[in-house]
């Protein structure tokens, strides 16, 4: 077996022209995805009427298929819509030669983990001391100033953990949309390589490109849950103070580390 | 049942366990809204059987409450669990709600500790905030949900302490309580319970020393042998 280095380093500026494209799609999906999980949280929570079954339906339905084809239900399934839409309202102009297929993929995504997430809101909320929501209540907040002010921001803190996993997996299922047409890093360190068809020098670039950045946000979100467990720490032992702050993760260090 | 409590009276509610005391403290602040019946503080009348959420959020601003287990906003300090429900709920100015809350938190002496989180302090020092955030609205009527049950033995008493104090300025208490002792202490009236009904209420003195009826003679000598213990030396 023989590895054209030269030409490794050669592709390596030219793969990471496309990293701006595979970090704003997990950051746009996690953002559509944090806020679908809010609002199918909500619903679930509230259990509105209607609302709620047709909810755990639709979450059961989005995690029963794969994402992949999801990616490719919104590939081909959106521009129909679009032109469907174009041609009944005036709300939109169907253009079919300059379709975002980064959007597509975008919506996808955001569905996808918007469904998994769901489950970690809607958890995150349940372990919030009811005494707090009573509290709230007692004190004559609304329920939406009580969720704002005291039980959200808990739940947000507990949530954590579990909402950085999906952030670090999103990261890597973005190389999914490179099946839709969409540049990001896969797609374009595969046409890179099509005039020398160094086809598996390209795809070693691209694995260490993510590797790093996935090196990198693993750090970032290690960070903010230390934060958040430094700040519980101090809470729980300062009465005493006699805690050391570090010892906990020392000693429990998987414990802070996201999972891969 | 049929409960009314003055201004300025302190009434005690006691009972065994699972007697309902906690509920009946609760449906006066809709927290355990009642089935049927009418809850009225200060003239504002509401009838639980069709209530709107905004009649309870009015009857609970007329009312403060003090939990068994504090209950303290974790993700706030000390002052903010004070000022919170006059800020946010009162609209008033933030300087205004902190002068109020440090003169609540000065009066149980918790004024050092204002910018502490509730997870770092003891039970005593929590319930005491928690207290101060019960008046801190100037309430008709405060709710005292056995204020010293989750306290360690040694904290009981200043708790206690400074319930009585704030007895004593003349606010309107109802206290679900196990404290015979204090019960008997502080309260104008006190109000026996058992089985989801009140079985004997009157002056605190009349019932806790000679009740007329048998359940609560039963209740209160099994607590007799815990008060004779005062005297062994």
């Amino acid at each position: 077996m023989h590895l054209n280095v030269s030409f490794m380093l050669e592709d390596f500026p030219v793969v990471l022209k496309a990293l701006p494209v595979t970090l704003g799609l997990t950051v746009l999906s996690y953002a559509g995805a944090f806020l679908i999980a809010c609002l199918f949280g909500a619903v679930i929570l509230h259990k509105t009427k209607v609302l709620y079954p047709l909810i755990l339906v639709f979450n059961t339905v989005v995690k029963g298929i794969p994402l992949l084809i999801q990616l490719l239900f919104c590939y081909y399934g959106i521009p129909q819509l679009l032109k469907l839409l174009s041609e009944k309202t005036d709300l939109i102009r169907y253009d079919p030669k300059h379709l975002s297929y980064f959007a597509f993929a975008a919506v996808a995504f955001s569905i996808n983990y918007g469904a998994y997430m769901t489950d970690v809101v809607v958890s995150s909320f349940k372990a919030v001391d009811p005494g707090q929501r009573e509290a709230a209540d007692a004190i004559g907040m609304t329920k939406l100033q009580g969720i704002w002010y005291i039980t959200g921001l808990q739940a947000l803190k507990i949530s954590i953990p579990g909402l950085s996993n999906y952030f670090m997996w999103l990261l890597k299922a973005t190389s999914l949309a490179s099946i839709t047409n969409v540049f990001e890093l896969l797609a374009t360190s595969r046409a890179s390589t099509a005039d020398n068809y160094a086809i598996l020098e390209g795809y070693i670039v691209a694995a260490a490109i993510y590797w790093a950045v996935c090196l990198i946000a693993e750090h970032l979100l290690k960070k903010l849950n230390q934060a958040m467990k430094q700040e519980e720490m101090i809470n729980e032992h300062g009465r005493t103070g006699t805690y050391q702050k570090e010892a906990w993760w020392k000693r429990n260090p998987e414990r802070c580390e996201p999972v891969r | 049942m049929s409960l009314s409590v003055k201004e300025g009276e302190v009434v005690a509610i006691i009972g065994p366990s699972g007697s309902g005391k906690t509920t009946l403290l609760r449906t006066v602040n809709f927290l355990n809204p009642a089935d049927h019946g009418t809850v009225s503080v200060d003239g504002y009348k509401v009838d639980a059987s069709r209530h709107k959420h905004r009649e309870a959020l009015t009857l609970r601003q007329k009312t403060g409450m003090v939990f068994q287990g504090y209950n303290l906003f974790q993700n706030r300090t000390v002052l903010q669990n004070v000022t919170e429900g006059l800020i946010k709920v009162k609209k008033m100015k933030r300087p205004e709600a902190e002068a109020i809350a440090r003169r609540l938190l000065k009066q149980v002496r918790m004024d050092e500790k204002e910018n502490s989180y509730p997870s770092q302090l003891s039970g005593g020092q929590q319930q005491r905030v928690g207290i101060c955030r019960a008046l801190a609205a100037s309430p008709k009527v405060v709710l005292l949900d056995e204020p010293t049950s989750a306290l360690d033995p040694e904290l009981v008493g200043e708790i206690l302490e400074i319930i009585k104090q704030i007895a004593e300025t003349g606010i309107t208490m109802i206290i679900v309580t196990h404290e015979i002792a204090f019960a008997r202490e502080i309260a104008d009236t006190v109000v026996f319970m058992k089985d989801g009904v009140i079985v004997e209420q009157g002056n605190a003195k009349q019932i806790l020393e000679s009740p007329e009826k048998q359940e609560t003679k039963n209740f209160l000598r099994a607590l007799l042998p815990e008060r004779s213990i005062e005297y062994v030396i």
